[in-house]
């Protein structure tokens, strides 16, 4: 497990979300205490966390309720999101972006990007679909008509002098961000479109710029100060990442900075009014997060706490702008500004309102619907993304709360795996990769539905549980077993479907379709590295029907088959054989054992014990021999 | 001839106001303008505020037309106190010309026309605040170096280049501009002009007889409808360049009172020499079309012209 997590943390991309499921799977295997030790790989957690002793600890105790680990205080945190999305153009220019971000500094830029004299900027509409798509992932409404202002101040980040933005009417507003643990909703303000600005370095001889990245489209999210904790911000932020990846808008990713935060954070007594509010800014992955919420916290309370509330003398809070250092693990000022500074806010001239109306809202829904985004609630309500998707699947698996009632332990313990399987198969689904321009790879999710619509003659549609447990426990496994990502998949979704037709229609036993399966893994093993990760490709030779013929594992229905496997496994272990007539029964599951090995799981394990116990002269305790 | 406002593609024109910039034509006569007109105005897809042809079809085209029965409205609210009393006369006397070829002159009011000046000066000054602060010596063009005592932040350094290279006219209408978008002035100046520059474009709306295709206005007093709106085009004539009235701005930014409502409603004008005044230069008069009749207000220009030339 160790070896593992240090893979993890060098790994920096998303692939360390396949991670997460490989270590999951093994979990899995024993008990259903394992709950608590998923909380220890989080899936969507930055890989770069190193996975420090306490932070363990933490988790597995009961979280403590905020209000006991900090008596008598409230901590309000509200979260600025600016995500990039992953469009082909930049915003307001046709610089094509760099697919491979190792590119050289100043590469794509444009006149415009560059803002030299006598350009203007051309909307790029692809960033106002995938804006759509992200309002309606949140649940947020997308407002009929917004605009864009210009954003002035000097900085070397920015060419000209202002940025693009939408202040006075944003793109969408309200919704909200259901958290992925706990399902608390963190209300959103709202959304809106603006433009990047440059990348600065700074050296000893002081800083320089890449305007690569000035222009690129950027949504920012504006939260409500619900938060309530460090933890729960970092919770924020995993699963804003989540959604905005569901709907194929942004990476999300922080480390590569397609996903920055702001936190806005201020703490007060109970039955105080609420207290200033500091912005700490730079914060470049969901530890920081977490550490920078905290330490402001620390550092706000102790001024408070310096001097008593009633006090005439009360120190104050001062309004300012912070950074996280993390080598400190405090936040100090950044360069002061003097005061609030006014951005002088203009609408811009040049760009026409944006109009987005209920047709244009009806085919981006129409769109998502069509990438399989889409899900309805039990109470009918259309969700998008992440939700949609989870919504559909729990319909489609006809998943109820576990029960409590104790004659329906059974059918509740069931339930529960099936709902941990679900999750294990989101997360899967969320590591694909985000495609340009809102283009969607299929990724786990889609394999899963593939699996279980059946053949195209065929009216029959597999048992959504079956597949999703061959998926989760055998399929997941075996790819780990072999150190394969689920992308590097080499089972198409229609041979797993037949091999499960096979088992359900007893053609061939369970253990059977376990080995077909692993004969296909190892068999494309090979051919994985250049194949594509499309893995619908079903070729000729692989069909599952003629494997079955192949390896001849269809159940034996002729006794004869049965009764020579038995006689040979006798033969082969005649010590187990012995003790088993000596009255040691339940040696005789080795003996099954090396029936099924000979049988190549072709064989009945009931039948077959009931044969091995009649050859054996003795009485299974089932009553069954003949 | 300054056409109408998105007309002529402003790709490659240095931005001064993103909202008033027109690409303009000088010519010595009217078929030249005509000409050169044709070629420029097309759409192009790199300026989002150049019309698409979609609009450009419905437009009124250049058909041959006489000034007999031609409805022209003079504005009285264009005769300030400064206007020079020659330029009065001159302008009467080219009136009496048109009269002649057939013309109807309708007086009209305009009545938001002295709200005009203000309201261009505090939309310009803070476009232009907005669309000069990319002149920072950085990604192109001069640079002031810091010496080596030097010790601020990047406003600072942003300071130096731009203090030293911006000309003062150009730095006071950018203090000017920068002022009235400032959070305490934004209400009261940029929102207020651009409230006024709404007023009078309805005004206009108002007097033409045809609709302006982009919008319709609201409110206002029904008045007699005109085809085209002439003016003198400016209330004196051009001041030299060491005239000390050149170095008062309020008096220099006062030379512009007669254009400028034109310009904020966005409409087509074109200057007709027509006489010199009494200091014996050269002044014009002009005329206004309304919004997207560019071609009909050249051919209206190229009547006027054979009027004028006519009797002179």
């Amino acid at each position: 497990m160790l070896l593992v997590s240090r893979h993890v943390r060098r790994q920096s991309h998303l692939h360390s979300l396949l991670t997460w499921s490989r270590l999951s799977r093994s979990n899995f295997s024993n008990s259903a205490a394992h709950n608590e030790q998923v909380d220890e790989f989080d899936p969507l957690n930055d890989a770069a966390t190193p996975r420090r002793k306490s932070a363990h600890k933490k988790s597995k105790e009961k979280p403590q309720s905020v209000r006991d680990q900090w008596p008598g205080w409230n901590i309000v945190v509200g979260i600025e999101v600016h995500a990039q999305l992953k469009t082909r153009n930049k915003l307001f220019s046709h610089t094509i972006v760099a697919e491979n971000p190792d590119i050289m500094p100043n590469e794509r830029v444009s006149l415009f990007d560059a803002a030299f004299p006598g350009t203007l900027p051309r909307i790029n509409p692809m960033c106002i679909s995938l804006a759509a798509r992200t309002a309606l992932a949140l649940q947020a409404d997308i407002q009929p008509r917004s605009a864009f202002d210009r954003k002035h101040y000097f900085y070397g980040d920015l060419p000209a002098g202002y940025q693009i933005t939408q202040n006075y009417a944003p793109f969408a507003r309200n919704g909200h961000v259901e958290l992925l643990k706990t399902g608390k909703q963190v209300r959103i303000k709202q959304i809106q479109i603006e433009q990047d600005t440059a990348k600065s370095l700074s050296s000893g001889s002081g800083t320089t710029y890449d305007l690569n990245r000035v222009g690129m489209p950027l949504l920012e999210i504006v939260s409500q100060p619900d938060i309530t904790s460090a933890e729960e911000a970092g919770e924020y932020v995993r699963s804003l990442q989540a959604i905005l990846r569901s709907v194929g808008v942004s990476d999300g990713m922080m480390e590569a900075g397609s996903f920055r935060c702001d936190v806005n954070v201020s703490i007060h007594r109970d039955g105080e009014p609420m207290g200033t509010r500091t912005e700490v800014k730079n914060l470049n992955s969901i530890k920081s997060v977490i550490l920078a919420t905290n330490a402001e916290v620390v550092r706000q309370m102790a001024i408070l706490n310096a001097v008593p509330s009633s006090s005439s003398n009360s120190p104050r809070i001062a309004q300012e702008t912070l950074t996280f250092d993390e080598d400190t693990m405090l936040t100090r000022p950044l360069r002061s500004k003097e005061g609030v500074e006014d951005y002088r806010y203009m609408p811009d001239p040049n760009l026409p309102n944006v109009l987005f109306r209920k047709d244009d809202v009806s085919s981006i829904q129409d769109e998502l619907m069509a990438l399989g985004m889409t899900g309805h609630g039990p109470d009918g309500h259309v969700h998008y993304g992440w939700y949609g998707t989870k919504r559909r699947l729990q319909s489609l698996l006809d998943v109820s709360a576990p029960s409590s009632s104790v004659s329906d332990v059974k059918h509740s313990n069931a339930m529960e795996h099936m709902l941990r399987d679900l999750e294990v198969l989101m997360l899967l689904d969320a590591g694909k990769t985000v495609g340009w321009d809102g283009e969607v790879e299929n990724g786990a999710v889609a394999f899963f539905e593939r699996a279980i619509k059946g053949d195209q003659h065929s009216t029959h549609r597999r048992d959504p549980k079956v597949v999703l447990n061959w998926m989760i426990h055998e399929l997941l496994g075996q790819l780990t077993y072999r150190q394969l990502t689920f992308a590097q998949n080499p089972l198409s979704a229609e041979q797993l479907g037949d091999i499960v037709d096979a088992v359900e229609a007893s053609q061939i036993t369970n253990t059977a379709g376990k080995t077909l399966l692993r004969h296909i893994l190892d068999a494309a093993t090979p051919l994985a590295s250049d194949s594509s990760t499309d893995s619908t490709h079903t070729p000729p030779s692989l069909s599952i029907q003629s494997l079955i013929d192949q390896l001849g594992l269809a159940k034996s229905r002729s006794d004869t088959d049965l009764e020579e496997w038995c006689q040979r496994a006798i033969d082969e272990l005649p010590d187990k054989a012995e003790r088993v007539r000596e009255g040691k029964l339940n040696v005789i599951n080795a003996l099954v054992g090396r029936v099924m090995k000979i049988s190549k799981g072709a064989a009945d394990a009931v039948s077959a014990r009931a044969v091995l116990a009649t050859k054996l002269g003795i009485q299974l305790q089932d009553g069954k021999s003949e | 001839m300054k056409p109408s406002y998105g007309m002529i593609s402003r790709w490659g024109v240095v931005s001064f106001a993103d909202s008033l910039d027109c690409v303009g034509i000088l010519a010595r006569d009217s078929e030249t303008l005509s000409t050169a007109f044709d070629i420029l105005s097309v759409h192009d897809p790199a300026d989002p505020t150049c019309v698409t042809d979609e609009i450009r079809v419905g437009l009124p085209s250049n058909d041959y037309m006489s000034l007999d029965g031609i409805r022209i409205g003079i504005p009285m609210e264009y005769f300030p106190t400064e206007l020079d009393v020659s330029i009065t006369e001159e302008f009467s006397k080219g009136l009496e010309l048109l009269r002649k070829a057939g013309a109807k002159l309708v007086p009209i009011s305009l009545p938001s026309t002295r709200y005009a000046l203000s309201a261009y000066y505090v939309i310009s000054s803070a476009e232009a605040s907005s669309n000069l602060a990319r002149y920072d010596g950085v990604e192109y063009g001069e640079h002031a170096e810091p010496d080596s005592t030097f010790n601020g932040t990047v406003g600072d350094i942003y300071a130096l280049t731009r203090s030293k290279n911006f000309g003062a006219e150009v730095k006071r209408r950018i203090l000017l501009g920068t002022y009235a978008l400032t959070a305490a002035a934004f209400d009261n100046y940029f929102l207020q002009a651009q409230r006024l520059r709404l007023r009078i474009r309805a005004d206009f709306d108002r007097v033409f007889e045809s609709p302006n295709p982009l919008a319709q206005s609201e409110g206002g007093s029904p008045q007699d409808k005109v085809d085209y709106i002439l003016h003198p085009s400016a209330i004196r004539t051009a001041p030299k360049l060491d005239d000390p009235s050149s170095s008062n701005s309020l008096e220099s930014y006062m030379q512009d009172i007669l254009t400028v409502p034109a310009s904020l409603a966005g409409l087509p004008s074109v200057s007709i020499p027509s006489g010199s005044a009494s200091d014996g230069w050269p002044i014009g008069i002009s005329l206004v079309g309304q919004w997207g009749s560019d071609r009909s207000l050249l051919r209206a220009v190229m009547e006027i012209e054979k009027a004028f030339h006519q009797e002179r």
